[in-house]
């Protein structure tokens, strides 16, 4: 018999603002549930080798779902008649829905790049409510993205000969070719106006910086956690957070750009599975 | 060529590498259908590089006479660091080296490179732009 791999896809129905979003997911394993969040234009499919892999998810109850308008999860009808703009808002509630949705308890949440700035926003506006956030790639502010935005909806210009050598420029040199050519192989697949609709939130509705000192890291078991070779999150970002967030830990990871979990998964695992180890310890106390 | 020749203030390793890259497989695919021209500078050094549906030609001292879409430009320092693979993070790229911080025509203090010009051109064209200029780091 051929190889399976062990993970499975099903949809759940998430309520938010009265619309039912069909929602995509992915899950493995059994234990503490560990819900990832994909990159902006992208989709579960990044995590496919946490989720294929013994060492997470013999702890973990990994699971990493479709934002709507992403990977398998639909937009809502009428997507043809509106600007896709994902909101700080909307974000957040679909992420507390989706955990509900599922009947989790307390889970860990972890997400990488606005699913990371995100992990910020949720420490801020809704404390507590998870067992521990893990931001990978995360800035309190990053309006470079917004610039971009228009131009992927020029008419004039293939959004997917701009979105391409963008995600390139994000990974590794040192990652293996195969991982960075396949997270631009994601990215490629991205609906009409959703990069654009993403970096709205990442570059104009998410801004941390007001809230920074507000935030109990030590409480949320917050970590911020960035690759050395991403030029969006250089050491002097996640220094930003560490020196305005109280109790947040720091995990710098070489060789690794802004897609840790799909680029170098090697690499990430070797850094994360502490993180996760100490997170869970907390989560079973 | 390598070492101190390796350089764009060299416009044989230019003209030489421009050839190469016209016959790299994936900037081929990727241009087969775009036609655009740039200026490259390194500080006072420059060059218009024109392709046309996959084919490069460089201008070496470009005149006013040499139309060009948009810019990428450069300290010499940058583009040494950039061709030489440098291990500081921060020249590994060359849309890193522009991006950083926000990207803009400003000057940033951050930006190793500055793109300027065309925009919608450049973006329509950002692909085989890439995948040129990563070429120049490529010493085979």
């Amino acid at each position: 018999m051929a190889k399976i791999e062990p993970m499975t896809g099903r949809y759940v129905h998430v309520e938010v603002g009265g619309v039912t979003y069909r929602t995509y997911f992915e899950s493995n394993g059994s234990g503490t549930p560990l819900v990832c969040l994909h990159t902006a234009g992208a989709d579960s499919l990044e995590y496919r080798h946490m989720l294929a892999d013994d060492d997470f998810t013999k702890d973990f109850q990994v699971i990493a779902f479709d934002m709507p308008w992403h990977g398998r999860s639909l937009p809502p009808s009428g997507w043809w008649d509106q600007e896709y703009k994902l909101t700080r808002d909307f974000y957040m509630d679909f992420i507390i829905a989706f955990s509900e949705a599922l009947d989790l308890d307390r889970p860990i949440l972890m997400g990488c790049s606005m699913g990371g700035y995100v992990m910020l926003d949720i420490a801020h506006y809704h404390p507590g409510k998870f067992g521990g956030l893990i931001a990978l790639q995360p800035r309190a502010y990053e309006p470079t993205w917004a610039t971009m935005s228009d131009w992927l909806v020029t008419p004039e210009v293939n959004p997917v000969s701009s979105i391409r050598p963008l995600i390139r420029s994000l990974t590794s040199t040192d990652a293996p070719e195969d991982y960075r050519r396949e997270v631009e192989w994601i990215y490629s697949k991205c609906g009409p106006g959703v990069l654009s609709g993403d970096f709205h939130y990442a570059s104009d509705d998410h801004d941390a910086r007001p809230f920074l000192e507000n935030i109990d890291g030590e409480a949320e078991g917050l970590y911020v956690v960035g690759g050395n070779h991403d030029w969006s999150c250089y050491p002097e970002h996640t220094a930003e957070l560490t020196d305005a967030v109280k109790g947040v830990k720091e995990v710098r990871i070489p060789h690794v750009g802004h897609f840790p979990p799909s680029e170098h998964p090697d690499a990430f695992k070797a850094a994360i599975l502490p993180v996760l180890a100490d997170l869970n310890s907390r989560v079973t106390a | 060529m390598k070492g101190a020749a390796m350089s764009l203030t060299n416009p044989d390793w230019v003209v030489d590498k421009a050839r190469a890259i016209e016959a790299n497989t994936e900037f081929s695919l990727d241009s087969r259908h775009a036609q655009f021209s740039f200026l490259l500078q390194s500080d006072d050094i420059s060059y218009v590089v024109d392709v046309d549906r996959g084919a490069i030609s460089v201008t070496t001292e470009p005149t006013a006479a040499n139309p060009w879409d948009f810019a990428v430009r450069g300290a010499t320092d940058s583009w040494h660091k950039f061709i030489a693979k440098d291990a500081d993070p921060e020249y590994r790229d060359a849309l890193g080296m522009a991006f950083q911080g926000a990207m803009s025509v400003s000057g940033d203090i951050k930006s190793r490179l500055t793109l300027e010009g065309n925009y919608k051109k450049l973006f329509a064209n950002l692909q085989p732009l890439y995948v040129f200029l990563t070429q120049l780091q490529n010493n085979n």
